[in-house]
């Protein structure tokens, strides 16, 4: 298959499309069939590179802090002066990772929402747990099926698990 | 409608199909070396030699699709991937939220770049300088090392955070000086928000914090949140729209809690709101015409016509045949008197007929049958019945024989049955005279006193919708309480239930014989059905309402006062103004109404989730308190020199009214004499490649990088601690 689009290593402009049919806008776009001269061919694929679970990756790496530490600490315990003073503070509790650096979770009152309009939501509908603006978002929630409800709660984080 | 000026309505933007560009020119950076510089973002990919002033940008998802008609392979990426629309479900992109994953789909996309920008020697042979998440886990690193070094043979590789780089080109101070500044550089991407306070010039990562919210989490709730508000829309909203409206619509309120409070007002809701038009396709309504119509109708009668004819003919056909028959059976009888009798009994055999009194019978019933079709032929309606005789009742039972005995049961039937008939007969018509009396009489008064009678009508819907008001409103009192397990009613329900299985019912001498349950035997056991079925409609309800129908009807034809407004139905379903504000109501044939998104209170309640994540359901901290924890590990006088400089930058960065809301939101937990600036990036979305590409044409790149030696001797996980770097696996310089 002819290279396709612009110019590739100063060759002349080839004539587009080997039949009679023009290469689909799709085709101009592809480069699969383009050369790339810069992989080297005798790379192969690290089996380790199957594409890992999120999940994995992050216990891995948790897996691995926590045996680093623990290799740290003994180190230090070794290397502690016999005089009793205090160990310094682990340098490895310094080290952020990607499970560290995450937000603690928040320990501000969390706010009160209308879940139907957005709105102030100072009371909460007991059979469904959804928190309404006024008498007239009320009425509305009595109308909401069952499904509509959960799914309003889920909206908000809230996921009923028996209802 | 006259408001259509003032609404604003925004249709959709019309994505045109993507336009192919070629790579470029590899001559001016052959053998000479230049850093090369990649911005490996979640959502765009930016790459480019150090030298330029501009990346190129792509999406950063890569599809390998088969075309089906021509059974091509195709490998497309970024924008390309528009080009053919069966390759978007087959998009996949190398990151998954923050962290990157899927290492073949990098692979293709670092092909992208390199094919772009030219390179055609065996390796690629300029140092590169890539970005990497804040504290990216390590086999990210190590899978990226591994695929730069081996598969690329790059001469060596440093990994920089974006928005540190960002920061520094938007400080950077001009040499000999070096890189000193201090600031909270508060970086929005697409799958987090991270905030990193640096010092000297030096980013202090252990004292960074993420939030797990970012541009593809807004995304997603606003997409929830207007599937919710709108459950029956005729299209489906894609993310990429969804993105749009965020990216346009949407922007952050100063103070969210006096904003709530000010469109608790539906004039005010409804001057906030922003209307998407979606396209949407006009029904083709046929419009017959007075001639169509008039020629339908026309064929109608025709047919009707045509099937009353051949039903005559058929009637006509049968009763030839009655006749043929009855004649037929008449000279069959005159025959019985020319022939023997063990002949006529033969005879008889043949027709079908067991003896004289069948067929005697068979022919009365046919004249009586002819006599009565041929009078419908000639009337061409129902007879009148000859009060029948019954000449047999009357005389006592001793007298008759068996078969008399017989007729004149018969006969006692038949005359009961026609005496029921002239009866109802009677009734139906005193009570269609009733009926029209009461009717001429209320004419009467509604011609002498239409304003009287309207208000004695008036307080009669009144009260009968408050009864059928009443009534529907028991009835789901009782639903719920039967539908809740603990309440009354239901135990009740139970209680009697239980008692129906109870064999206690069935008394003790009954049982010794054999013990049949006896239940329906009475009458009032039937009751028990209509307290333990739930779903059984009261019928003295339906007869209320039907009542309540008719008087409306009265009323809605003869008073001109009373509206359709006023009727029960509408007064029942009623949406308050506020509903009505907020999620308006097109009528039921409007197409162009239906397919509109109206957007008000989204429009703030989606940026604030970054402040307050719990709004949206993720258990974290909003940026306002990850900003205070992050400078509460600070001495003051660090702290004062952190916030002098607040560095604002990535792309949702660019929402509106964002930096007025950080100082709102800083200002309070500052001391009042510490000075609090809040800046944002230039150019919030290239900053950081560009801050990379000055970065890269110093000296400093040659410091901070991983050569291929050093590769391999370490691996791909450890990298050099420098300023802009992560710390994670980190081997100081």
């Amino acid at each position: 298959m002819p290279p396709k689009g612009s110019t590739k290593r100063r060759l002349a402009a080839n004539d587009d499309g080997s039949a009679a049919s023009t290469p689909t806008l799709a085709e101009q776009f592809s480069y699969l069939h383009q050369p790339r001269p810069f992989k080297n061919p005798h790379y192969t694929k690290n089996v380790n590179r199957r594409t890992k679970n999120l999940k994995t990756v992050l216990t891995q790496e948790r897996e691995r802090e926590r045996a680093e530490r623990e290799r740290i600490r003994l180190e230090k315990e070794g290397n502690m002066d016999t005089d009793g003073q205090a160990p310094e503070q682990n340098p490895a509790d310094d080290l952020p990772t990607y499970s560290s650096i995450e937000a603690p979770p928040s320990v501000l009152p969390p706010g009160r929402y209308c879940d139907i309009t957005g709105l102030e939501g100072p009371y909460t509908d007991p059979a469904t747990g959804l928190r309404y603006h006024d008498k007239s978002i009320y009425e509305l929630i009595k109308g909401l099926s069952a499904t509509a409800a959960k799914d309003y709660l889920a909206a908000r984080g809230v996921n009923p698990i028996v209802k | 409608m006259s408001e259509g000026e003032t609404l604003n309505i925004t249709r959709l933007p019309f994505q045109p199909l993507p336009s192919v560009v070629p790579p470029d020119s590899y001559d001016a950076h052959r053998s000479k070396q230049t850093p090369l510089v990649i911005d490996n973002g979640s959502t765009n990919l930016r790459f480019g030699f150090a030298t330029s002033s501009t990346p190129r940008t792509g999406l950063n998802v890569v599809a390998k699709y088969k075309e089906r008609r021509t059974n091509k392979p195709l490998l497309l990426f970024g924008e390309g991937i528009e080009a053919e629309s069966g390759a978007k479900a087959q998009a996949k992109t190398p990151w998954e939220g923050d962290v990157l994953l899927n290492f073949d789909a990098l692979e293709n996309a670092l092909d992208y770049a390199f094919i772009h920008l030219g390179i055609d020697t065996p390796t690629v042979d300029h140092p590169v300088i890539m970005t990497e998440r804040l504290s990216s886990p390590l086999h990210s690193r190590a899978l990226t090392s591994e695929l730069m070094f081996e598969q690329y043979a790059v001469p060596s590789l440093a990994y920089c955070v974006d928005s540190v780089m960002s920061f520094y080109h938007n400080n950077i101070p001009s040499p000999p000086i070096p890189f000193t500044s201090d600031g909270l550089v508060v970086s929005f991407n697409s799958a987090s928000t991270s905030v990193i306070p640096l010092l000297n010039g030096k980013g202090i990562m252990s004292h960074a914090k993420r939030i797990p919210w970012g541009a593809t989490q807004a995304t997603e709730f606003l997409l929830k949140l207007v599937q919710l508000k709108y459950p029956t829309f005729p299209t489906r909203v894609t993310t990429a729209q969804t993105s749009w409206m965020l990216q346009n619509f949407c922007e952050f309120a100063i103070d969210y809690p006096a904003l709530l409070r000010e469109l608790k007002d539906p004039l005010k809701l409804r001057a906030s709101e922003r209307i998407v038009q979606f396209p949407f396709i006009l029904p083709v309504i046929e419009e017959k015409t007075e001639e169509e119509l008039a020629r339908i109708a026309e064929r109608k009668k025709e047919q009707g016509r045509k099937l009353q004819e051949i039903a005559a003919k058929s009637r006509m056909e049968k009763l030839v045949q009655k006749e043929s028959d009855l004649q037929h059976l008449l000279s069959l009888r005159e025959r019985r008197e020319e022939e023997s009798k063990k002949d006529w009994a033969a005879t008889l055999q043949e027709e079908g007929f067991e003896n004289d009194a069948a067929l005697d019978g068979a022919i009365k019933k046919l004249e009586s049958n002819l006599k009565r079709a041929r009078k419908k032929e000639a009337d061409g309606e129902d007879m009148e019945d000859e009060p029948p005789s019954f000449p047999l009742i009357d005389v006592p039972d001793a007298d008759l024989d068996e078969d008399g005995l017989k007729e004149k049961k018969k006969q006692r039937l038949l005359r009961a049955g026609y005496e029921a008939r002239e009866r109802a007969r009677k009734e139906k018509e005193r009570e269609r005279e009733e009926r029209e009396a009461e009717e001429r009489k209320e004419e009467e008064e509604r011609d002498r006193d239409l304003a009287g009678w309207a208000t004695k009508l008036r307080k009669e819907h009144d009260v009968r919708s408050l009864q059928s008001y009443s009534f529907s409103e028991r009835k789901s009192i009782v639903l719920t309480a039967l539908t809740d397990r603990k309440s009354a009613a239901s135990q009740a329900r139970m209680k009697s239930i239980a008692n129906l299985a109870a064999d206690e019912r069935v008394p003790k001498k009954r049982r010794k014989n054999g013990g049949e349950d006896m239940f329906g035997a009475d009458d009032a056991d039937w009751q028990i059905y209509r307290k333990i079925n739930t779903t059984a409609p009261s019928s003295d309800e339906e007869d209320d309402y039907a009542n309540l129908q008719t008087v409306e009807q009265k009323l809605l034809a003869y008073d001109p006062t009373f509206t359709a407004e006023h009727t029960h139905a509408s007064l029942s379903s009623q949406r308050s103004a506020l509903m009505q504000a907020f999620r308006p109501e097109y009528a039921e044939g409007d197409v162009e109404g239906k397919t509109r998104i109206h957007l008000n209170v989204e429009r703030w309640r989606v940026p604030e989730a970054w402040f307050q994540p719990s709004m949206a359901g993720v258990d974290s901290a909003g940026l306002g308190e990850v900003i205070q924890t992050v400078l509460a590990r600070f001495t003051d006088t660090e702290k004062g020199r952190l916030v002098k400089n607040v560095f604002v930058t990535g792309g949702p960065s660019q929402i509106p009214n964002l930096l007025p809301r950080l100082n709102a939101t800083l200002r309070p937990i500052l001391p009042p004499e510490m000075p609090l600036d809040i800046v944002r990036a230039a150019d919030p979305v290239l900053d950081a490649w560009r801050g990379m590409a000055d970065f890269a044409r110093t000296d400093e790149l040659k410091r901070v990088g991983v050569t291929k030696a050093e590769y391999e001797e370490w691996g791909g996980e450890r990298i050099k601690r420098w300023w802009g770097g992560n710390w994670n696996a980190s081997v100081p310089i």
